[in-house]
């Protein structure tokens, strides 16, 4: 497979994750909002834009202005605009490699949300319209996933949605849990603490899974413990790592290289932590620290997985 | 009998004194070979021939069989128009046809190989030197240089015209790198489903052999046969044939690559796979001479492989069709090929030519400049129906900014009669009518010729309009040719 092509696949895949996170993300927010006690809100956008990896956070912050501008402002690199051109773009580009349904499905998307954009008064019915981004990401999943030949292409694809999952995972959590561990379960508003780990969980479509595992009693360590190291929850970091960690195999066989590349080494070493470690680990490490060096290690994954199959130096593959 | 044909259906067709109809006699009867598709098409009832062109209408739109139109604001990707109604050409003008082609193709590959080597052609002063060299199409980096099987042309798609006298005349050659061949392939694929009771019992010969005969061709250029890697280069999405590039490959099964998917080491070249590098043998490249190589030619150039070549040069690396071929579509060397024919082969030419002026003969030059609003002037180095001026349908400013320009670079300019092209039949609007026509059909030249039956007709939809690029208003329509 062309090396340009995987390239396209894998950056189709990782924008399109993002708009999909970036859409979830603001459907919860929404949805919080609408309850929040007097006060409350302070500090609500900034921890939100934190999480989404905005730099630098505007000083002076209005919130319709900031959710106008994360969905459709097409040169803004975090909006869902901008993440699903560049999706489309890169699957433009590649049209005869993917299949004609994916295409289709995607391009749909692209055109619909700049439909909605058009269309004045979307602010006043928000959560249909992030809805259908949602549900588009996902029905551009099952096709690929239904319609695509499992080879080389489908893996880049599926290792570009996880390492893009994992590095959303990671800022979020990043943004939203530390203040948690600091406070004390007596903090003035109890209620307010609980919504906001609920809407935490549910900016990950955590809520219903986590409760089926643990109770809803909302305790930090455990919704740590839960996006971190669960195996099963498919937005998890170990969930993420470990199925990129597999398509990372399953290309080198395809290859016919080595495992120990050292793409396989970095992706295989961060699946061992998130196996073995225990939430203990994380907070005796510090949770910030902890998953500073999680994002690390995503960015190294990326970096090797490049200078392997993509843009590799001539010499390198010429002594091959 | 003629009276019988008057039906609805046709009372809006037109027949011209002083153009060739495809269906019809001047006296209203039909041609031979087109009475069963009359009986047919009387037949139908009515509302038949709307559904059946808009069946194939969404086909087109719902396999995204599109071009790119440059310097169109609402940008971009267009379906050509497709015409339900086939052109039929018998078998014996398609023996004279493909005979002539085949003269023709020889001719101008022996041609190109003389001016790039002895200049024999020059020594018996059967065409000047002068206005090979001032050709902005020739490639001084190709002299001297051998190319596999003296074949510099390999893939072309020549421009025929019918004329009043009903026989073929070829209008332009282009030798760099035609396009269209893609919709010939699509046009009788969608016409084969949308209405296939039209093909019953008419004995048309298939043309879906192309993309076989075309790896085949590529195949008979490289030094080898065993793990042989032929590549097709596009200049990539923003094409206007971008469509027709990934078409082609996926027909013969093999990569579609950028220039930035390959690159040189060694004189080698080498695409960039994630299996590391693999070695590429034969590029059938849709890219210009101009941007094949930045190194070597246009140094702006971001669509091409640096050393690309180099390697050519040293014979690592074949290219389809060779470079420096523009030459011998240049409109004003166009003008000397019944004589190349005659020099080479030693044969008159099978085709004819379209009577052509030289700007740079004074005489010539004079005669043209005087009757601008009768004649149509081309510029010499440029295809698509860009960079032209219909004399008949100009306005007076048009025709003096062209006066202006052939005196400046008369060299530059050629100039024609407004040719005639001969009408078809084609359902425009609930009817049918006449339209002007071209044909292009596709000769392939590697270790044999082979032109597949057939060809891309192309329409002028609009009324009396003769102008048929699909930039510019054109459509197209499935070509048959008969057995028999």
């Amino acid at each position: 497979m062309l090396s340009r092509v995987a390239d396209h696949l894998y950056w189709m895949s990782r924008y399109l994750e993002r708009a999909e996170h970036t859409a979830r993300v603001l459907d919860v927010f929404l949805n919080r909002a609408l309850e929040t006690a007097p006060g409350a809100a302070d500090g609500r956008l900034v921890r939100l834009l934190r999480g989404l990896d905005i730099q630098p956070i505007p000083e002076h912050l209005d919130v319709q202005e900031m959710l106008q501008r994360l969905t459709f402002d097409s040169s803004y690199s975090g909006s869902i605009v901008f993440n699903l051109t560049g999706a489309r773009e890169n699957a433009r580009h590649i049209r005869e490699q993917i299949s004609s349904e994916m295409w289709m499905e995607i391009n749909q998307l692209y055109l619909e949300v700049r439909h909605t954009d058009r269309a004045l008064g979307w602010l006043n019915e928000p959560h249909p319209f992030y809805v259908g981004v949602k549900d588009g990401a996902h029905l551009f999943q099952g096709i690929t996933d239904a319609t695509m030949n499992h080879n080389q292409g489908w893996h880049f694809i599926q290792i570009g949605r996880y390492v893009e999952r994992l590095i959303n995972l990671v800022n979020f959590l990043n943004a939203q849990l530390p203040r948690h561990f600091s406070e004390s379960p007596e903090s003035d508003q109890p209620v307010e603490r609980y919504f906001d780990l609920v809407a935490l969980l549910k900016s990950f479509s955590a809520f219903e899974a986590f409760c089926k595992v643990y109770n809803p009693d909302m305790q930090p360590e455990r919704i740590a413990e839960f996006l971190l190291f669960n195996a099963e929850f498919p937005r998890s970091a170990r969930f993420c790592v470990d199925t990129l960690f597999s398509s990372l195999n399953s290309l080198a066989d395809a290859t016919m290289r080595h495992k120990n590349l050292k793409v396989n080494r970095v992706a295989g070493r961060l699946q061992s932590i998130l196996s073995f470690d225990e939430v203990e680990d994380v907070l005796s490490t510090g949770f910030s620290a902890y998953l500073t060096g999680m994002k690390q290690q995503a960015y190294q994954i990326h970096d090797a997985l490049f200078d392997t199959y993509i843009s590799y130096p001539i010499e390198a593959a010429l002594t091959n | 009998m003629a009276a019988d044909h008057r039906t609805d259906l046709f009372t809006d067709y037109r027949l011209d004194a002083r153009t060739y109809d495809e269906m019809f006699l001047p006296d209203h009867t039909p041609r031979a070979h087109y009475r069963g598709m009359v009986e047919r098409l009387i037949s139908y009832k009515p509302g038949e021939l709307e559904y059946r062109q808009s069946a194939s209408d969404l086909t087109f739109l719902n396999q995204g069989i599109t071009f790119t139109v440059y310097g169109d604001d609402q940008g971009t990707e267009r379906t050509f128009p497709f015409d339900l109604l086939p052109r039929i050409i018998t078998h014996d003008e398609w023996e004279t046809v493909e005979k002539g082609l085949t003269q023709r193709i020889i001719a101008l590959n022996l041609f190109l190989h003389d001016i790039y080597h002895e200049g024999l052609i020059f020594r018996d002063k059967v065409v000047p030197y002068e206005l090979i060299a001032s050709s902005r199409h020739y490639r001084r980096e190709m002299r001297g240089i051998d190319v596999p099987r003296g074949v510099y042309v390999s893939i072309c798609g020549t421009d025929l015209v019918r004329l009043e006298d009903g026989r073929f005349y070829v209008l332009e050659d282009n030798l760099r790198v035609p396009s269209g061949v893609s919709y010939m392939l699509a046009n009788r694929q969608v016409a084969k489903n949308v209405f296939p009771h039209l093909f019953s019992n008419y004995g048309v010969r298939p043309v879906d052999q192309y993309g076989q005969a075309l790896l085949r061709t590529l195949r008979s250029l490289a030094p080898q046969v065993d793990d042989l890697t032929i590549v097709l280069l596009t200049p990539g999405v923003y094409n206007s044939a971008y469509y027709e590039h990934t078409f082609l490959a996926r027909l013969m099964g093999i990569q579609l690559v950028e220039g930035r998917d390959l690159l040189t080491h060694d004189g080698r070249v080498y695409m960039r796979t994630t299996s590391g590098l693999k070695r590429v043998d034969v590029i059938y490249r849709r890219i210009d001479d101009d941007f094949l190589d930045p190194l070597a030619f246009r140094p702006d150039s971001t669509l091409g492989v640096n050393g690309l070549f180099n390697a050519y040069r040293a014979g690592s690396v074949v290219l389809a069709n060779s470079v420096g071929t523009g030459i011998a579509d240049d409109k004003a060397v166009y003008a000397y090929v019944p004589a190349i024919i005659r020099y080479y082969l030693n044969e008159e030419p099978i085709l004819g030519n379209v009577e052509t002026y030289l700007l740079e003969d004074e005489r010539q030059r004079a005669h043209v400049l005087s009757n601008l609003d009768k004649l149509v002037v081309k510029a010499v180095g440029e295809s698509g129906g860009y960079g032209m001026l219909i004399g008949p349908h100009s306005t007076k400013a048009e025709q003096d900014a062209f006066a202006r320009q052939i005196a400046a670079n008369p060299r530059n300019y050629i100039a024609q009669p407004t040719l005639s092209l001969s009408t078809a039949p084609c359902f425009i609007d609930g009817k049918i009518v006449a339209r002007h026509v071209d044909l292009r059909p596709y000769i392939l030249y590697g270790d044999r010729v082979t032109i597949v039956p057939g060809g891309l007709t192309r329409v002028a939809l609009r009324e009396g309009s003769l102008v048929v690029n699909s930039s510019q208003g054109g459509g197209s329509k499935d070509t048959w040719v008969l057995y028999e």
